[in-house]
């Protein structure tokens, strides 16, 4: 038997610091993505443009990491260039969407009545369109280019920002903080900008991490269209589109930038998880 | 005799709800004297947070129905537009409520939510407010206050929050706090360091305080006077000392009565007031609370008793407790 004096080994807790492997791989590949993207002209990648007419349809070799296209380009300085334009247009987007939105939902939430009404309905009248055939609509009336279609996905996601910062700050507008502040005097935008906005922001932030990649699949579809840049400017939906008649003979000319998107919009949905759950704690222990 | 520093005349507040006109407030009349402390208490429900609210002007403009005059210093605050009354929120009148918990953005930092007070009202500089900040935090007993400055409400125990929210109140030297039920959440020996602190303060700067509680106790180490509200109206109002002593409303008495007694032998039944407070949406044409009272007689039933005043004390009982003669 164990003498009582026996130190007994004490389970230490885990430490809560240290990140999941998966968040790390998730931050990883898009600080990857990110940093190529932006470097991508001055790292000598080679030209998205200009094709080996002799090398078409080309295997993954050293010359080219990810093979080459119909028309003998590197697959791999596409995706990265087509890179570019998705996280543009992803952050782009969700930024119009967070802002817009948030801002109206804010002002519907905390004045109720008639402006809540008129903001709440807009939106519901947004919200009836079928997102994807609104973007279709609005950037082929406005012309494919960068900006246009960032506005096009940024306003299909106005009305849910809208929402979630309305349904919120209907809960934090009757709080007593809220009051408190009022009977300290705080004028109106005071009190929306640093006493409600603050306890906005969790939810917000949460939802738009999760929304990039609804972002980054909605330029695909949008590029798959021929919506987003014109070619010969690459784009990932462009891209599998412009190769998918090769789908027999040469698959991964489709799959690879497919597998890229893939692998982008499943680090982003990490992510917003792990936003999520950062959030939740904080929010149990308050 | 000095001018009292706030007068409320005559004021009423009503709700529009969907279930019909909510009486909260009715013709509701009291002065306020400079460096006094008058307690309000009674059950809840009752109108005493309303009312409380009522004199900020706290109250959503698009429910509250307000009547009356609310005059601080002469002006009336009912009247006042909406930017001269910022001036008078905070600066002139504070106010504290009952939970801290809520009642501290849980998302800014102590020293943000200081410093904006701070800012709002004084114009202080970065340097200042901090300065003024640490001081504040001292003053209401916080020890270590440079560390707590960065700290968030969450991180805080709930008496260190309402000293928080009592530096806040604080922080402009207001000539009026009003403490909604300040010591409430808290367990009872936090409350009692907090009612040694805000009558400290009180002493070191002359503000009045309207303290609102139903902790018969607190009310009787800190007020100079207590007003017992029933059914939104004053029933009762006395000097603290003469308060204990006689109660000329019935409510007023059983309000007293209905404190646990903790020399009460084994089993003893506590006394409660028999019934329910009165439907604010359907006040009955008498005495709001006749149909409680053991008293109760033919004509309580028939009008509102008005108040009526006593030496130093007023009341409204058509038949007070002790006879009056």
């Amino acid at each position: 038997m164990a003498s009582i004096a026996e130190p007994v080994a004490v389970a230490h807790p885990r430490r809560r610091s240290r990140p999941e492997f998966g968040v790390v791989l998730a931050i990883a590949w898009i600080l990857a993505l990110v940093v190529l993207s932006i470097l991508a002209p001055y790292i000598g990648i080679q030209s998205p443009d200009e094709g080996d007419l002799l090398e078409t349809l080309a295997l993954p070799s050293a010359d080219h990491w990810l093979g080459t296209d119909s028309l003998g380009r590197d697959t791999f300085a596409r995706a990265i260039y087509g890179a570019q334009v998705s996280l543009t247009v992803a952050l782009g987007s969700v930024g119009i969407g967070l802002t817009f939105g948030g801002t109206l939902g804010l002002v519907g939430g905390y004045f109720g009545r008639w402006p809540d009404r008129l903001i709440m309905g807009t939106m519901t009248v947004l919200l009836c369109f079928p997102g994807i055939i609104l973007a279709i609509a609005l950037v082929s009336s406005l012309g494919p280019s960068v900006g246009n279609v960032t506005f096009a996905i940024g306003v299909i996601f106005i009305p849910a920002f809208a929402r979630i910062a309305r349904a919120n700050t209907l809960s934090l507008r009757s709080r007593e903080f809220v009051l408190a502040a009022q009977s300290l005097g705080a004028k109106l935008p005071r009190i929306l900008i640093r006493e409600i906005l603050p306890n906005l922001m969790p939810a917000l932030l949460s939802y738009a991490v999760v929304m990039l990649g609804v972002a980054v699949l909605a330029e695909a579809a949008l590029g798959f269209l021929g919506l987003s840049v014109r070619p010969p400017k690459p784009s990932w939906g462009g891209m599998i589109a412009a190769e998918r008649g090769n789908l027999a003979e040469a698959p991964h000319v489709v799959f690879i930038p497919a597998a890229v998107m893939f692998l982008t919009v499943l680090a982003i949905n990490w992510l917003g998880e792990a936003t999520r759950r950062l959030f939740d704690i904080r929010a149990q222990s308050l | 005799m000095t001018e009292p520093l706030l007068q409320v005349r005559d004021l009423s507040i009503r709700f529009d709800t969907p279930r019909g006109l909510v009486h909260a407030v009715n013709n509701v009349s009291f002065n306020l004297m400079p460096g006094r402390t008058l307690a309000i208490v009674g059950e809840s429900g009752s109108g005493k947070s309303v009312l409380s609210r009522a004199i900020l002007r706290l109250l959503p403009d698009a429910t509250a129905r307000r009547s009356g005059q609310i005059l601080f210093d002469g002006k009336d605050l009912a009247s006042l537009g909406e930017a001269e009354l910022r001036k008078v929120r905070g600066k002139d009148i504070a106010m504290i409520f009952q939970d801290p918990m809520s009642s501290l953005n849980p998302v800014l930092t102590i020293e943000r939510q200081i410093g904006e007070v701070l800012e709002l009202h004084l114009g202080l500089a970065a340097a200042a407010r901090r300065q003024r900040t640490i001081e504040l935090l001292t003053s209401v007993g916080i020890a270590s206050a440079e560390q707590r400055l960065k700290e968030y409400p969450h991180q805080l125990s709930g008496g260190l929050r309402q000293r928080v929210m009592i530096a806040m109140a604080l922080a402009c030297r207001p000539r009026i706090l009003i403490a909604d039920e300040p010591t409430t959440a808290l367990d009872v020996t936090i409350q009692m360091q907090i009612l040694v602190l805000l009558k400290r303060q009180q002493r070191e700067t002359g503000m009045s305080m309207i303290f609102i509680s139903h902790d018969l106790a607190a009310v009787g180490g800190i007020a100079d006077e207590v007003a017992v509200m029933y059914g939104g109206r004053f029933v009762e109002q006395a000097p603290t000392e003469r308060f204990f002593k006689t109660r000329l409303m019935p409510y007023s008495e059983a309000l007293l009565k209905a404190r646990p007694n903790p020399f009460a032998p084994r089993g003893a039944r506590l006394e409660a007031i028999a019934g329910r407070p009165p439907d604010l949406t359907a006040l009955p044409p008498g005495c709001s609370f006749a149909a409680r009272c053991t008293h109760q007689q033919p004509d309580c039933l028939r009008s509102v008793p008005p108040m009526t005043a006593l030496s130093d004390r007023r009341y409204a009982c058509f038949h007070p407790l002790v006879s009056v003669a």
